[in-house]
């Protein structure tokens, strides 16, 4: 016991105090959530039992559900065709089917609100001879946020299906089973904990969402939190729906770890030969461009077409200064959040690298489960500590220094800031940390043999061979960033605007065609540092 | 001087040691060898050296200051240790002079300790190539330079020889050797393979499973292996159990290993018995015979082909090796 004690005490360095810092920092966020469900929820409590909470569940898991099985269909159907087939365009359209990614779902279900609507794009196009259908309602918000989210799917099938079942797919038939039979037999069962962790990627975006649902109308979990904050003005019932949501994403993750495990099995090195494309029929080149371009279509093109529609509509009145202003602080803010997130994240990862107490290792994934959970209830976990901080400081400076001042943290962009790097951590820390893992051990530890410390050799030996990966996390953690809305909402001081937020309150106030600009101004933010990315990288 | 005492480490909280209760002193000036197949533990060894990994227990001292122990943790960088990893580890994005003026110190010594160390290693006029335009001998002479530019105490190579072809190895064996003798640094060449240890080592430790076998000179490894698997990892060794001792008229031994090489072809030996010649095998500069004996099978070298169908093999009493049955 004494021996395992100096043992601590000897592996404990600077760094194993900050790495500890950073993930209790991180985690208090999430935490607060947790314990308050040992708290209990507030008086209305009983009320939402009666009334709506049924809603809450029933249209959450429907929505989890019809996701779920469209995702799957759109994401590994067209993964496995743009892997299996050499036809036309291929290359473009792999790049085309991840598009819709790049638009928030919210703005997708703007979009299908006023392509559907009396007068809007559909009945134009068909001349008014289609029936009339309803997309304001769940079974809407299912295709809305399938047709927006499928590229996780996609993703993940693909990489599968590209790098691992060459080897495998060559032996089945070797072995005499056709094409359907390898298929289904084989390489979709393998690619099972690929494709599940795309789908949970999906599920924790469809619980994030609010946005859409709110616009649809439709009573999520996510949409309650909100009505129990701001409508029941009951906090205590807001965060006990953030805690009961927070379980069931410990659900979820806990499947998705529950199948990584079994990855192992799956990705071996040696197996790791391309799948050879085949040229298809006439026949099937018509299939193929009809399960591609569906998604496509739907997923991209249409909205962007009613959204250029709109925009053009109504930019005359949109374009203001108010406007430019919304812009470069939505800029502003995205910048200043993802450099924060991209410091936190390289700090976590180089720090946990640097202490030696290794017991420390296990702790460090948990500072990435910000991904995990929604906005709303991120939002709410900052609120709450921060709060107490404000309040204690307020009272000691006035106690103590007689110095009045107002809330430090809260209601300024500290909040934003700080709710950011929890919610977004993950997203800056994987490909840093993936990048890292390639900067090969001996070169660092060569640096050390040669009598230079830590700071030095991560400034002059890993910082110039982990470049690519920094600018790779400060560029998603930009545009999801610009995109988020519910934690913004929550959080934002009164005097700043984002576009995500503006796009949202045009479209609360029945002002849907002025949504337009601001939601287009996203999109291209969110495409464009991607193309530049892939530049980057490709340079 | 570098001592270690009762050195253990596991990497799963006990339940399996790399590494288990090793002790040895290294001398000053000397080269030393650390041989053992894969997972025998070298590479922890070398890595709790270093200060890249924490022991579970033991301690070492270099040059008399305690560097690891229970309670205390030097960190690499400061413990004087120069280490030429097996994938030489240079930095791509740094030039040769770049890469080997990094561990100097001293600002004003930088430029005459660079052209010091690469005029040892004969790599002059290459200084602002990168590692990437660099041939595979060029770059392990590149970090060996980097290694002794900061004047080491100790100057460990990993697997030196591992990423050579034969014909540049057996070469670079040799001026590697010589550079390091110049230098007067206390060496550890670490190797799977036996013929580097003897090529380049005044004394070599054999380690198995995490254990320590023993450290000798190549000579007294050789000549006075302390177990089978020591003897076996410096020549072929037969062994020959009772029923075959009893052909060559030995009653008291079980078992008993002699090498290869010991075993004579029809010569007078104080111990001898008809072999049964089973095949002949040419094998280049000697041949191969499968010889029988009491059932048991022996392989032995020759120069010269056997043609009869029987033979005397023998050995005298100073080949004997006895080792117990563990």
């Amino acid at each position: 016991m004494i021996k395992k004690i100096n043992h601590i005490i000897r592996d404990t360095n600077k760094w194993s105090v900050l790495t500890l810092t950073i993930i209790c920092l991180i985690t208090i966020p999430i935490f607060t959530i947790g314990i308050k469900l040992f708290y209990g929820p507030g008086d209305s409590w009983e009320h939402l039992t009666q009334t709506v909470l049924i809603d809450y569940i029933t249209n959450s898991l429907l929505l989890l559900l019809g996701t779920s099985i469209l995702c799957l269909f759109f994401g590994v159907s067209t993964a496995w065709i743009v892997s299996r087939y050499e036809f036309p365009f291929r290359k473009q359209i792999e790049w085309l089917l991840i598009l819709p990614l790049t638009i928030p779902s919210y703005i997708i279900a703007y979009a299908y609100a006023g392509i559907v609507d009396y007068g809007g794009l559909l009945e134009k196009v068909t001349f008014d001879i289609l029936p009339k259908f309803d997309v304001m309602n769940v079974t809407g918000l299912i295709w809305v946020l399938s047709i927006s989210l499928y590229p996780y799917v996609y993703v993940a099938s693909r990489a599968f299906f590209l790098n691992q079942s060459g080897r495998l797919f060559e032996a089945s038939r070797l072995l005499g089973a056709g094409e359907f039979k390898t298929v289904f037999k084989l390489i979709l069962p393998l690619a099972r904990p690929a494709i599940i962790g795309g789908l949970v990627l999906v599920l924790m975006e469809v619980l994030n969402d609010y946005g859409a649902a709110k616009y649809y109308g439709v009573s999520t979990f996510t949409t309650g939190i909100f009505r129990a904050w701001f409508a029941l003005e009951e906090p205590e019932t807001a965060i006990y729906l953030s805690a009961l949501l927070v379980v069931i994403i410990f659900v979820l993750l806990g499947i998705e770890r529950w199948q990584r495990k079994k990855i192992s099995y799956a990705i071996s090195s040696k197996t790791q030969v391309p799948l050879h494309r085949k040229l298809p029929t006439l026949k099937l080149k018509f299939i193929i461009f009809t399960f591609v371009g569906v998604p496509i279509l739907f997923g991209f093109i249409i909205p962007l077409i009613q959204l250029i529609y709109w925009a053009l509509l109504t930019y005359e009145t949109v374009i203001n200064d108010g406007f430019l202003s919304t812009a470069m602080q939505s800029f502003s803010i995205s910048l200043l959040s993802a450099i924060a997130t991209v410091l936190f994240a390289l700090a976590l990862v180089y720090f946990t690298k640097w202490n030696r107490l290794r017991i420390l290792d296990y702790f460090t994934k948990v500072g990435t489960l910000g991904y995990a959970i929604p906005g709303a209830v991120i939002a709410i976990g900052v609120l709450l500590p921060t709060l107490s901080f404000d309040k204690y400081l307020l009272n000691y400076l006035l106690d103590i220094h007689k110095i009045k001042i107002g809330l430090f943290i809260n209601g300024t962009i500290l909040a934003l800031l700080y709710a950011y790097i929890v919610r977004f951590m993950a997203v800056a820390h994987n490909p840093i940390e993936a990048v890292s893992l390639k900067v090969n051990t001996s070169v660092t530890e060569s640096s050390k043999m040669l009598g230079n410390g830590t700071l030095k050799t991560f400034f002059k030996i890993e910082f110039p061979l982990i470049k690519t990966g920094i600018y790779s996390a400060l560029v998603l953690v930009f545009v999801d960033v610009m995109k988020e809305l519910p934690l913004t909402l929550i959080l934002k001081p009164y005097q700043v605007q984002t576009l995500a937020v503006q796009a949202y309150e045009y479209a609360s106030d029945e002002q849907i065609m002025e949504a337009a600009l601001p939601a287009l101004l996203l999109i291209f933010t969110g495409v464009l540092p991607i193309i530049l990315l892939n530049k980057l990288i490709n340079r | 001087m570098v001592t270690i005492t009762n050195m253990s480490k596991s990497f799963d909280n006990g339940k399996n040691y790399a590494l288990r209760n090793v002790s040895f002193t290294l001398i000053q000036g000397k080269s030393y060898g650390i041989v053992g197949e894969s997972g025998s533990g070298k590479t922890t060894l070398i890595r709790l050296l270093c200060g890249l990994e924490t022991p579970c227990a033991g301690t070492i001292l270099v040059n008399g200051t305690v560097v690891t122990s229970n309670t205390v943790f030097m960190p690499p960088e400061k413990r004087k240790i120069g280490l030429v990893f097996q994938d030489y580890a240079l930095f791509p994005h740094l030039s040769v002079y770049e890469n080997i003026v990094y561990g100097i110190a001293k600002k004003s010594d930088r430029n005459k300790r660079v052209s010091e160390v690469l005029n040892l290693v004969g790599l002059n006029g290459l200084e602002k190539r990168y590692p990437h335009e660099l041939s595979g001998g060029q770059q392990q002479r590149v970090a060996l330079a980097r290694a002794l530019a900061p004047k080491p105490t100790v100057l460990i190579l990993d697997e030196p020889f591992s990423n050579l072809d034969a014909s540049l190895r057996t070469q670079l064996r040799n001026e590697l050797f010589s550079i390091i003798k110049k230098t007067n640094t206390t060496a550890i060449f670490v190797t799977h393979d036996t013929e580097d240890a003897l090529a380049v080592a005044d004394e070599i430790l054999v380690l198995k499973n995490g254990i320590l076998l023993q450290k000798n000179s190549a000579q007294e490894l050789y000549l006075s292996p302390n177990s089978y698997y020591v003897a076996s990892l410096f020549g072929n060794v037969i062994t020959l159990d009772n029923d075959s001792l009893k052909m060559f008229g030995i009653n008291e031994a079980s078992c008993i290993s002699i090498r290869q090489e010991d075993i004579q072809l029809n010569s007078n030996t104080e111990f001898s018995a008809q072999a049964q010649v089973i095949r002949s095998k040419f094998m280049g500069e000697k041949y191969q015979l499968e010889l029988s004996i009491a059932d048991k099978v022996l392989l032995v070298n020759h120069i010269t082909s056997l043609e009869t169908k029987n033979c005397t093999i023998g050995f005298n009493k100073n080949n004997i090796m006895y080792f117990s049955a563990s």
